[in-house]
């Protein structure tokens, strides 16, 4: 009997060896993560610009997993303006956007944390209430997104990771001059969408 | 034996936590109607494998007698489990074409007039082993089935699980049928929670699983057997998490804790399959057509 019993130890033995190389099937994770970057410019001038820094550790899901992730991929962008946005002077005011503004051009731009330009684009329309329902898409030539995935590396070297940013900057020029005593006001919000890669 | 008993069960707790916490890396950026879809192949699972393995045979006899089984599954995960139709609820935004479930490989994404809203992927799982051990005890033709294993921590997460089954050898009441028929019940409740320091990687999953059977089986030389049944089941996946709301769509529910209740595809299911007696230990192996088709093998300690 006891020979009974030893041998159906053994069998669990290997029945748990079986399972312990077999337990490991989750495969790589991919995780869309939004970058979403509200930025406020304000002034009396016929140009109004305000740029704003963003660093992916700020996010709870890069920051969080760090460790695990094998790449980061650029996925698209876009621009859209918000009724609506924080006082650059001092937050966390908020301000509205001038109504019914419109100037000559309204740019966007970003670059990356080491201050290279990634793109810049001038939008179609010139009004800013134009993007406040329907987004622009912003769509990078295959040089930009070379930068930009190029640029997402840092996050192979252990010591730059944590300072993966980007600068992204809106300007609006050919604004008329507001009334006296108030501001015109642009609230932006420039989108960066990444897809991280990660280990199980 | 008993160390190695221990370190086996253990082993399939690390197993169990490590896995499946990680569901939560996609559900904390998902509002409760998309973060039930995107989770419904885990209460599918988890109704596969707790409803699998509870018979190899109908026959059961009239003085006492006692199991110890381990019991393997290996389910195969089809594409149909793999993506879902988003259900965002926001205003703008599609409620058409697919994206990954838990199971699936890569998130969607959408464009909106609140800017993106991005779906998390999966891990990208076509199969999925597991196990489970069982005690049985019964006498005159019926049998009490447990399933146990008690709460404990490993880390931030609790996980712990128990079941029960009922079974009857209803052949015993008639006379000169040709195989045993046996009717069985169960219930198997597993649970796992997540509760770090960081309130947002908060996470709770409680599977309730309800299954009734009648198999039946017939033996040859009192060594072979060759068993089959057909099963009504049904899996109920609770689930509380954090919600984060990286799309930055959900203002009024940004940030806290959300519940929602999944049910699993897990309905019918087809069993057949045999075994070897080599008493006291006996061996089966059997599949199982269900919407995760399953393979299962056991071993078993009969006396």
């Amino acid at each position: 009997m006891k020979k009974i019993y030893n041998c159906f130890f053994l069998i669990l033995i290997t029945f748990t060896f079986f399972f312990s190389s077999g337990c490991d099937v989750l495969e790589k994770f991919f995780l869309n993560l939004p970058i979403k970057e509200g930025i406020t410019a304000t002034g009396t001038s016929t140009t109004i610009a305000e740029s704003d820094t963003v660093y992916l550790r700020d996010y709870d899901a890069y920051s969080d997993n760090i460790d695990k992730i094998i790449s980061i991929k650029y996925l698209d962008a876009l621009y859209r303006t918000l009724p609506r946005g924080e006082n650059p002077s001092p937050p966390p005011d908020s301000l509205n956007l001038t109504p019914g503004l419109v100037g000559n051009n309204i740019q966007v731009t970003v670059t990356d944390g080491d201050g290279n330009l990634l793109f810049t684009r001038s939008l179609p329309s010139v009004a800013a209430e134009d993007y406040l329902t329907e987004p622009y898409m912003i769509s990078l030539e295959g040089s930009e997104i070379t930068l930009m995935n190029n640029y997402l590396e840092k996050i192979k070297d252990e010591t730059e990771r944590d300072n993966i940013s980007f600068i992204g900057t809106i300007t609006m020029s050919g604004i008329p001059a507001p009334p006296p005593g108030s501001v015109n006001v642009l609230t932006g919000q420039i989108e960066l969408l990444y897809e991280l890669e990660m280990e199980p | 034996m008993k160390k190695g008993l221990f370190i086996f069960l253990l082993y399939l707790t690390f197993q169990f936590t490590s896995s499946y916490a990680q569901v939560g890396l996609g559900i904390f950026g998902l509002a409760p109607d998309d973060a039930k879809e995107y989770s419904k192949p885990l209460a599918t699972f988890f109704g596969t494998y707790f409803n699998s393995g509870s018979y190899y045979s109908a026959d059961l006899p009239k003085t006492f007698q006692f199991k110890f089984s381990i019991i393997g599954m290996y389910s195969f995960i089809g594409d149909g489990q793999k993506t879902f139709t988003p259900n965002s609820g926001v205003e703008g935004y599609s409620n058409s074409g697919s994206t990954s479930t838990f199971v699936g490989e890569k998130g969607t994404y959408q464009i909106g007039p609140g800017g993106f809203l991005a779906y998390p992927g999966g891990f990208n799982v076509s199969s999925a082993p597991s196990a489970i051990y069982q005690i049985a005890g019964g006498a005159f033709g019926t049998e009490i089935m447990l399933r146990y294993f008690p709460q404990i921590n490993v880390g931030d997460v609790s996980t712990g699980l128990w079941g029960v089954g009922l079974k009857h050898n209803i052949s015993q009441w008639f006379q000169g049928l040709p195989f045993d028929i046996a009717l069985q019940v169960l219930y198997n409740n597993i649970n796992l929670e997540n509760e770090s320091d960081d309130e947002t990687e908060y996470l709770k999953f409680d599977s309730k699983n309800f299954a009734i059977n009648a198999h039946a089986s017939k033996t040859f030389n009192d060594m072979f057997i060759i068993y089959g049944g057909l099963q009504y089941e049904s899996s109920t996946m609770d689930l509380d998490y954090y919600f984060q709301d990286p799309n930055e769509l959900y203002p009024s529910i940004r940030d806290t804790r959300q519940s929602t209740s999944v049910d699993g595809d897990n309905v019918f299911r087809f069993t057949a399959g045999g075994a070897i007696q080599l008493l006291p230990v006996v061996f089966n192996l059997d599949l199982n057509v269900t919407s995760m088709f399953t393979l299962t093998g056991g071993i078993s300690l009969q006396l």
